[in-house]
């Protein structure tokens, strides 16, 4: 399996704060990963050190094989969308499609005026007048004329009503299918990412607390319902992330590595938003012994 | 990058020229009459004769004589002089430094930093573009006030 982006022991500090620590992580080719974690978590620092505008402070980041920091060559192949869609507000789209048509070696600029076409923003109009779902499909659009083979999107839908962010994560995975780029987008809206996301990589105080494919992880993890668990070991569970319990009854969150066959247990599937949050709630020993 | 710069900067380029022709509309016709007073009180001889043999008591008087005419006349130009000084200052304070710095506060940087071209070169472009038009302004702006400012010998 190829790897568009890997990092390795990546670190990045703001003062003395470290806001990504020894990060290591591989963003495989031909999915949409996404990148989970709470606020602060080093989400937006990841990424800007993907696309060169940070120079990490330790380890290595390497996309396509290469540095991107200060790298213009690598930067024709990153498609970048910014928290906010940063976009300048006084130009019109067309005005936009001219300038990245004028900075940019390869830009398709009919991509462009025929992605906003479909989605009927007209292309005279001044970005500033435009509403935050159209801003984001412009955005969009503009990142995906480089005719990237990795696109990075920072949060791209917090902003969005669901409406407009069912529509824009739909024409997102439309245009990506066709063109085989692969994607790593940010985001805390954990219920959009299981419909849009085949790979996830779950992020926690600077750290990577998960990387795996979707379907993998939702084919490990499982919800066991049975009699009240004193913490013996289950057959077929790995690990157990979280426990909860009643007077007779216990409901596990577990990572199995089969069938589970004892008959007392009920197994439920669980969704990525379960796995997700629960590998979130877990407390981190490693970084409270740091702490410490 | 030129295009982006000219498509990001032209509003400014059009209010210096069109600042730079209303001065111009306002100190040409001053200029001219402070000029031509000049002329008529003879004050160009007087100024020649300053500190020479030549400037005997009774030509002094009539000299300070026309030079009182003159200074009580364009009096009131003396504090524009003052703030065409200024001016300049002002306006490279208010409308010079945003240029760059808006571009951080919108973030917008994050946009222009992550297209196909480095960041020396945006930045190579834009000041460049940015600073010759700002001297070919400011030398305009200066050759005009010289002008208004000139004494004829």
């Amino acid at each position: 399996m190829d790897t568009v982006l890997e990092a390795c022991q990546l670190g990045k500090r703001y003062a003395r704060q470290w806001a990504l620590r020894e990060c290591s992580l591989r963003v495989p080719a031909g999915r949409i990963a996404a990148l989970v974690g709470p606020n602060g978590a080093g989400k937006s620092t990841l990424l800007h050190l993907a696309v060169g505008l940070l120079r990490r402070d330790a380890g290595s980041i390497r996309v396509f094989g290469q540095d991107p920091h200060d790298n213009t060559g690598a930067l024709s192949d990153i498609g970048f969308v910014a928290q906010d869609t940063p976009l300048y507000e006084d130009f019109t789209v067309e005005e936009l499609n001219k300038a990245g048509l004028k900075i940019n070696r390869r830009w398709d600029a009919g991509l462009v005026r025929q992605r906003l076409a479909q989605v009927g923003i007209p292309h005279h109009k001044a970005v500033g007048t435009l509403s935050g779902g159209q801003r984001a499909q412009v955005a969009l659009a503009l990142a995906l004329a480089k005719r990237p083979r990795l696109l990075l999107l920072d949060e791209p839908v917090a902003s969005l009503d669901p409406l407009a962010r069912k529509e824009f994560l739909q024409s997102l995975m439309g245009s990506v299918a066709e063109s085989g780029t692969s994607v790593l987008l940010s985001s805390h809206l954990l219920a959009d990412l299981e419909r849009t996301c085949d790979y996830v990589i779950v992020l926690k105080s600077g750290r990577v607390r998960l990387a795996d494919a979707v379907d993998d992880l939702i084919g490990e993890y499982k919800r066991l319902v049975g009699p009240r668990h004193d913490g013996a070991p289950v057959a077929g569970v790995r690990s157990i992330l979280q426990a909860s319990h009643t007077d007779r009854q216990s409901t596990l969150l577990v990572r199995t590595t089969g069938e589970i066959a004892d008959p007392n247990w009920t197994v439920h599937d669980v969704t990525l938003e379960d796995v997700i949050l629960a590998h979130l709630a877990m407390d981190d020993v490693e970084v409270m012994e740091v702490a410490a | 990058m030129i295009w982006l710069t000219w498509r990001q900067h032209r509003k400014q380029v059009w209010f210096t020229l069109a600042a730079l022709a209303v001065l111009a509309t306002l100190m040409v016709p001053t200029g001219l009459s402070m000029w031509d007073t000049f002329d008529d009180l003879k004050l160009g001889d007087c100024l020649a004769r300053i500190g020479t043999a030549q400037a005997i008591p009774a030509e002094t008087t009539s000299c300070s004589t026309a030079l009182t005419t003159f200074r009580s006349s364009y009096q009131s130009l003396n504090l524009i002089s003052v703030l065409m000084l200024v001016l300049p200052l002002l306006i490279g304070l208010f409308w010079g430094a945003p240029l760059v710095a808006r571009e951080i506060e919108h973030g917008t940087h994050r946009f222009a930093w992550t297209q196909g071209i480095s960041r020396r070169r945006w930045m190579l472009v834009k000041f460049g573009l940015v600073g010759s038009a700002t001297l070919a302004a400011s030398v305009a702006y200066g050759l005009g006030m010289s002008w208004w400012l000139r004494t004829r010998a």
